[in-house]
């Protein structure tokens, strides 16, 4: 049974669709990378999850059942923007998770708060933005909570702390809970995560294990002796998603079976086939900008 | 053991790897334990998961075998045998990529031929 | 949430505490000065009508012979007697329960209206022979009075904490709404925790009051059934007035501050246009059409509580209205302006 499961979300301020058509099933016991450009929706789609926001339309079920404020015991929660109270010390904030949540372990807190070195006894409006982020996070982790839903978890840190989290990210794996997370650290999400989801103007674009992707994605590239030459159609393979040519240079971006594309490349004239790989970086950065981000595309259709 | 995540090859291949160049290395020796999988996973700060798949395909290649409970061990089914059978997969790996390479910048079999007569003789001098 | 409440509101009832320490060492040090009656500093703040024309009463002083004597129950009696001006004054001394003062003057026949604050009253009456001017240090003082002003403090830090749902609207909502308790158990749990703390400060005032009064007179109050009305009324006011300016900024996000700011003056002229005197001019009368839907709704409408003054040395005018009318009122309005609060506080979004 999946964790969670979000089914056409879509949510609209005015005419605005900050989300449109949004859906994911997340595992239990997975890690989540969503990706995204600024603005797609990320932030949004967690609001309407938690019910932070009211959904337009859509549905959200937390193993099977839809969200109530008792769910949250089992929520823990890391916004993009701190939250804490700002004439608040750090240690009052602990008492306050205390008391609020029942598997709240304050011993817990406080050791991932001295290794993120923030002192207890300061107040918030003390505290760097990175720290805020550290105070957050720490808080969420000492919940014990199966599910944790992060907003960019590492935002202001330095590389060090960024380090903790992901650590800290990897432990939670470890012992079986659920951990979805949006950044824009793309090495982050590549070590942590085993499914990705990337979002785009408020659609979902691409999703799948990291492994398979990184697997499967490839950029088959050719160079053919003429600046005229025909395709013979490849481009419209359906295992082609993007082709891009320069001169005499063509880059097929292929979702898998790269050899055999590969071979068909070569069989078209082209010489010097390659097979590139691609890290998730590339992923993302074909999934989101636009088709005809490189000069002369080849557009599905023709030649 | 380390892991680059901005490569394009993906994580738990790179495990894979890794582990079949330490068993022909002999840095990892036959019957020596491996790291747990939590272990290796926050080691490397590397998503578990990612980590046990590495460890399903050194199992199913026969190069590690796994006891519940135990936890995971070099395997025994003949020292050379085993080291051997890492180091060719790991030989012919790289040698599959180097005659791509090859062909693609369109030398000939005969090219090829004669580089690897070349090489052969800079690296296994004594066996003339 | 009710947690960060009660620390906010053990905040402001620090602060209070501190203001009323403050105000207490004022009132104490001023008690010293002026009721030091006997004194020429003392009697210099008050003006004597003579024969000999206006003057102020430590002039009375010059050419007086002054007697002291004590009296069979100890009080100690200063009698000064200054012939020339016709003016016998006789001050009994009654140590820590009060002065007596008694200033005859012959010539005078006039009865006034003087005033008294608090435990020290002055009034002016005829009497056979000239007129007689009495000041008390200590008379009974009705616990109304006592009442009222911490009423009035009580109104302030209820204004003070009367924005609960705007605070966690200014970027917490995320805590509060991530929160395994319903909001609506969450919204009360707030307003209990403020409502404590009002209640903390009108007890706080009520104390702060006895100990200026009994670090000089023996205390010295009066409590009736009336006492008991201005207490109710006044706490009716209160939790009415919170309620009400927790509605008026449930859905509020950074604007709480403005609102809760003008809340006061927009209230009382809301409460004075509604019963003023204007005339019958259009422009009144529109001022009046529109005042007076809203003085009903308006809590300050129904607090009515008569001048502390005293007139003669009984209270001027009644210091509550009865409770018939105004009780009810403010308990309904109370109980409207929680529950819009709540339903407000319920459809916000992060």
């Amino acid at each position: 049974m999946s964790s969670i499961k979000i089914s056409n979300l879509r949510k609209t301020y005015g005419q605005f669709a900050a989300v449109d058509g949004f859906s994911l099933e997340i595992p239990a016991g997975s890690v989540f990378g969503l990706l995204g450009p600024n603005g797609a929706g990320k932030t949004t789609v967690f609001k309407c999850m938690l019910g932070l926001a009211r959904t337009t339309s859509g549905l959200v079920l937390f193993d099977g059942k839809p969200l109530v404020p008792e769910t949250f015991e089992r929520i823990a929660y890391v916004p993009e923007r701190s939250v804490l109270y700002e004439w608040m010390t750090v240690a009052e904030h602990v008492e306050m998770n205390r008391r609020a949540f029942k598997a709240f372990d304050p011993v817990r807190a406080l050791e991932l708060l001295a290794q993120f070195n923030v002192e207890p006894a300061k107040r918030s409006r003390a505290l760097s933005k990175g720290m805020r982020t550290a105070v957050m996070v720490a808080l969420a982790f000492a919940r014990n909570a199966p599910i944790l839903v992060l907003d960019e978890p590492t935002s202001g840190l330095d590389p060090i702390n960024q380090r903790h989290v992901l650590s800290l990210i990897i432990n939670e794996a470890a012992r079986g809970n659920s951990v979805i997370f949006s950044s824009h650290q793309i090495g982050q999400v590549e070590r942590a995560a085993e499914h990705i989801a990337v979002m785009d103007r408020g659609r979902l674009v691409l999703e799948g294990l990291v492994d398979d992707l990184k697997s499967d994605r490839k950029i088959v590239e050719g160079i053919f002796p003429n600046v005229t030459y025909s395709l013979n159609g490849i481009a419209n393979d359906p295992r082609v998603l993007r082709a891009d040519r320069t001169e005499r240079i063509v880059r097929l971006l292929v979702r898998d079976d790269a050899d055999n594309i590969a071979t068909m490349l070569a069989g078209a004239g082209a010489t010097g086939v390659r097979v590139l790989d691609l890290n998730l970086e590339d992923i993302f950065l074909f999934a989101v900008s636009p088709a005809d981000a490189t000069a002369d595309v080849i557009a599905k259709g023709s030649s | 053991m380390t892991v680059d995540p901005r490569s394009g090859v993906p994580i738990y291949l790179q495990i894979v790897e890794q582990v079949k160049r330490s068993v022909a290395l002999g840095i990892l020796q036959v019957g020596e334990q491996l790291p747990t999988v939590k272990q290796l996973a926050l080691d490397l700060t590397v998503n578990p998961n990612t980590v046990a798949r590495a460890y399903r395909e050194l199992e199913h290649d026969d190069v590690i075998e796994t006891s519940p409970g135990r936890g995971s061990f070099v395997r025994d089914n003949g020292s050379t045998q085993s080291a051997k059978t890492a180091a060719s997969d790991v030989a012919r790996d790289a040698l599959a990529i180097a005659l791509r390479e090859a062909k693609s910048v369109g030398l000939s079999r005969n090219d090829v031929r004669e580089l690897i007569d070349t090489a052969i003789d800079r690296w296994f001098p004594e066996e003339q | 949430m009710a947690y960060v409440e009660w620390l906010r509101v053990g905040r402001c009832l620090k602060c209070t505490a501190w203001v009323l320490l403050v105000v207490l060492c004022l009132i104490v040090a001023a008690e010293y000065t002026f009721l030091n009656i006997g004194s020429r500093s003392s009697l210099s703040g008050v003006e004597l009508h003579t024969s000999s024309g206006d003057i102020n009463a430590s002039e009375i002083l010059n050419g007086a012979a002054t007697t002291y004597s004590t009296l069979p129950d100890g009080t100690k009696r200063t009698t000064i007697v200054n012939p020339a001006m016709g003016i016998r004054v006789t001050v009994d001394d009654h140590g820590y329960f009060g002065k007596h003062v008694e200033i005859f003057e012959r010539s005078v026949k006039r009865s006034e209206k003087l005033v008294g604050i608090g435990p020290v009253s002055l009034q002016r009456t005829a009497v056979p022979g000239g007129s007689m001017v009495t000041i008390d240090t200590n008379k009974p003082e009705d616990f109304a009075y006592v009442a009222a002003i911490a009423t009035f403090i009580a109104l302030i830090v209820a204004t003070i904490l009367g924005a609960p749902f705007a605070r966690q609207n200014d970027g917490h909502l995320e805590i509060a709404l991530t929160n395994p308790a319903p909001r609506t158990t969450l919204g009360f749990g707030a307003m209990l925790a403020d409502v404590a703390g009002i209640v903390a400060a009108w007890l706080m005032t009520v104390a702060m009051l006895f100990f200026a009064h009994v670090a000089h007179n023996a205390p010295n109050y009066t409590y009736g059934p009336r006492d008991t009305e201005v207490i109710v009324l006044g706490f009716a006011g209160v939790l009415a007035w919170y309620a009400m300016l927790c509605a008026a900024t449930a859905s509020l996000r950074r604007a709480y501050g403005i609102v809760l700011g003008i809340s006061w003056p927009v209230a009382l002229l809301v409460a004075w246009l509604a019963k003023a005197d204007l005339g019958d001019a259009p422009m009144a009368q529109l001022l009046r059409w529109g005042a007076t839907p809203l003085s009903w709704v308006d809590p300050f409408s129904y607090l009515h509580f008569g001048p502390a003054f005293t007139v003669n040395g009984r209270p001027a005018g009644s210091l509550a209205v009865s409770l018939q009318n105004e009780l009810p009122a403010l308990l309904i309005l109370a109980l409207i302006y929680v529950t819009l609060a709540i339903i407000q506080w319920r459809r916000v979004e992060a």
